[in-house]
């Protein structure tokens, strides 16, 4: 039996915003690497050195925890739409039946993966 | 295109070989073509008659002598009223300044007309843009060719310095009375308290002795500044012999500037010039307490290495007004010691620098906890469903999701790089504060009065104890926008701003005008200093400086949650554009 199309819907929206509201992190630390960099304390100061270097890791870290699909987000990703592809020949043939609208954000993840969505079926 | 001496015109009186003498010595002064001396046919009067007579023999010949020279291909910015043109012309009481009236010239008469190039809290030089607005133009007049040849002299010598090096002499304290005088006296103290001390000059200040008496300067000498006001007539012996260039005094009255060629008067312009000051200004008329040139932007214009010319228009309240201004409009100054501005330009200040850092932190850790609610919501989701088939295919890959961004994960992933930044902030406060010279993260955000989110405490070590008093309240929130320049136009601004939960603003959850309401609205007055917007709103002058708004506890918003912000200026006719973005609530 087939997800129910509501479930689906959340369930999409959901891993989207997940995933979209990754970016934010990432740019935030990538923020305060930046307010750092451009306040009057000079370069070669050694506290300052000290915290660039951290906060360039931090960033570093952030965008492949956040930015990068994770192998977690890659497999939740993926059972969802091979669970659609048991029951259609296609995840846009589900999409376009049950008349359900994915965000850009979840699109994108799943054309990562593979699964590519037809713009009409997008928000 | 600033100005410089490729767009400077010097105004000698046609038929007066003296007149064109003093242009002559100015052109060689600077080198500079002979398409740059102009001559008009005008009277010899100091002050003309009316507005009429002015226009006839300054004003209009000024502006065919400008089109030659631009039919010339030369543009042209800069001013110079030579020796015996008219200084001003009588309106009524008043007597309307040639060199005020000039920089209008483009524009009809519009007395005591506000000037939208006056004191910009964010320095900019004279461009293109404000040419459109005004053009600058000083004066060089005396009662002898000899006297202006002699400033022409002295102005060479200035040119041939490193710096000036005299005393400046600061005169804050008159007899004046009432709220415009309070306010152009705290204006003289605020630029001495925070702008003097960086032109790296010995200084010399009256001191405040009672409100009814008129503090003076004794007698000055080695001086090279003076900014003084009240006491209106002066004397020869008030300058001792000097081996200092002496560049520019002011003396703020009511009449000073009547007259630069009546010498037995004891006017102050007068006895400046006889005593080699390279520029100095004064009044022809009264111009009110709020019409005087200010200190500040005068000082400021000269530090950034701006010309006299710029900095006299930029330090005056009004034009076509009656403050005549005199000297030589290229003329530059500079400051011994290495310069230390007023502001670090685009370089933020350290501290600052941290709230904002801290303020981004906390903003990633929401960002997170927002991430982990939709990881979440996908299990719950899926947990909840009557499809066997779903929960079996999908429940282990979600909770697998979920467990890689959860609380724990979240501590672990911002606390080291959290307490780096709160070891960085407490290692550079070392020795900022008497009372706590090695402050913990604590003491530093009580001694800053800085707040700090909930959330960074939460993921950090527990060495660093915060008081409750030093967090933000749940919920709270601020926003800081730039001022922008809406207007194009001497304005004074109001603000709205618009929260709502959605993009397309279709539902606003919160609407704050200043025009209605001034609760909770502040711009910055000094750099990092906010003042409450009053209910004449903000002056133009302050384009480029920031706006803010803090949220009272009725409008608190939800943690971890996103908005849709916007907001839009308005001044006394207009609504201007919106401007939009989006932000998280990290408090």
């Amino acid at each position: 039996m087939t997800i129910n199309p509501n479930e689906y819907k959340f369930i999409s929206d959901s891993l989207g915003e997940a995933s979209s509201v990754g970016v934010d992190i990432a740019n935030s630390v990538g923020s305060i690497l930046n307010t750092l960099k451009a306040n009057e304390l000079d370069e070669s100061n050694t506290d300052k050195q000290i915290l660039l270097g951290a906060l360039a890791g931090s960033y570093s870290f952030m965008i492949r925890k956040h930015i990068r699909v994770s192998p977690q987000l890659r497999d939740i990703v993926l059972a969802l739409q091979e669970h659609i592809l048991h029951r259609y020949n296609s995840v846009d043939d589900f999409l376009l039946e049950k008349g359900i609208l994915v965000t850009q954000a979840f699109a994108d993840i799943s054309r990562q993966m593979g699964y590519e969505i037809d713009p009409t079926n997008i928000e | 295109m600033t100005l410089s001496a490729t767009n400077v015109i010097v105004i000698y009186r046609d038929g007066d070989s003296a007149s064109e003498s003093f242009a002559d010595e100015y052109i060689a002064l600077h080198n500079l073509d002979p398409d740059q001396k102009q001559p008009i046919a005008c009277s010899s009067a100091e002050v003309l008659t009316n507005e009429s007579a002015f226009n006839t023999q300054v004003l209009n010949p000024i502006k065919s002598a400008i089109a030659t020279v631009e039919g010339g291909g030369r543009s042209v910015r800069g001013i110079l009223l030579g020796y015996k043109i008219p200084g001003g012309y009588y309106d009524g009481d008043d007597i309307i300044s040639s060199t005020s009236r000039v920089s209008r010239i483009d524009h009809s008469f519009n007395k005591k007309v506000g000037n939208r190039l006056f004191d910009r809290q964010v320095y900019k030089s004279y461009d293109e843009i404000d040419a459109a607005f005004a053009l600058i133009c000083t004066r060089i007049d005396a009662e002898t060719l000899d006297d202006a040849t002699n400033m022409l002299d002295n102005i060479s010598v200035l040119k041939r310095q490193l710096f000036a090096s005299g005393t400046f002499y600061i005169d804050p304290y008159s007899d004046r009375q009432g709220p415009s005088a309070s306010e152009y006296e705290n204006a003289i103290i605020d630029f001495q308290g925070r702008l003097l001390p960086t032109l790296n000059l010995e200084t010399f200040s009256t001191t405040f002795l009672d409100p009814y008496i008129d503090a003076i300067i004794p007698r000055v000498t080695e001086d090279s500044f003076i900014w003084s006001w009240f006491t209106d007539r002066g004397s020869p012996n008030f300058f001792s012999d000097s081996n200092v260039t002496r560049v520019f005094a002011y003396n703020a009255d009511y009449d000073g500037a009547e007259t630069i060629r009546d010498s037995p008067d004891r006017r102050w312009p007068q006895l400046f010039l006889q005593n080699d000051y390279c520029s100095f200004a004064g009044s022809m008329s009264n111009p009110g307490n709020d019409g005087f040139l200010f200190p500040a932007p005068f000082f400021r214009t000269l530090l950034r290495s701006g010309t006299l010319g710029e900095a006299y228009l930029f330090s005056q309240p009004y034009l076509d007004w009656s403050i005549s201004v005199f000297g030589d409009p290229l003329m530059k100054v500079s400051f011994p010691a290495e310069l230390v501005e007023e502001n670090s330009g685009t370089l933020l200040r350290e501290q600052y620098s941290w709230k904002i850092m801290l303020n981004n932190l906390a903003r990633a850790v929401a960002y997170f906890i927002r991430k982990t609610d939709a990881c979440e919501d996908a299990v719950d989701r899926i947990v909840a469903s009557t499809n066997v088939s779903t929960e079996v295919d999908l429940l282990y890959q979600s909770v697998s999701y979920l467990n890689d961004n959860n609380d724990s994960q979240r501590r672990s992933q911002f606390q080291g790089v959290t307490n780096k930044i709160m070891q960085h902030i407490v290692d550079r406060s070392v020795l900022r504060n008497n009372a706590t010279p090695y402050p913990n993260f604590n003491e530093f955000l009580t001694d800053s009065g800085q707040k700090v989110s909930e959330l960074v405490y939460d993921v950090q070590n527990d060495d660093n104890k915060v008081s409750l008093n030093n967090f933000y309240p749940e919920g709270y929130w601020e926003v800081e926008r730039i001022i922008q320049d809406d207007a194009d136009a001497l304005a004074f601004y109001h603000f709205e701003i618009q929260v709502s939960d959605t993009p397309d603003f279709s539902n606003i959850i919160l609407e704050k005008e200043s025009f209605d309401d001034l609760t909770g609205w502040s711009f910055e007055e000094n750099e990092n200093v906010f003042a409450n917007v009053s209910a004449g709103g903000v002056p133009s002058r302050f384009v480029g400086k920031r706006i803010r708004f803090q949220a009272s506890e009725e409008d608190y918003l939800s943690r971890a949650e996103v908005y849709y912000f916007r907001i839009r200026q308005r001044d006394q006719l207009t609504f201007f554009e919106y401007r939009s973005w989006t932000d998280i609530i990290f408090t």
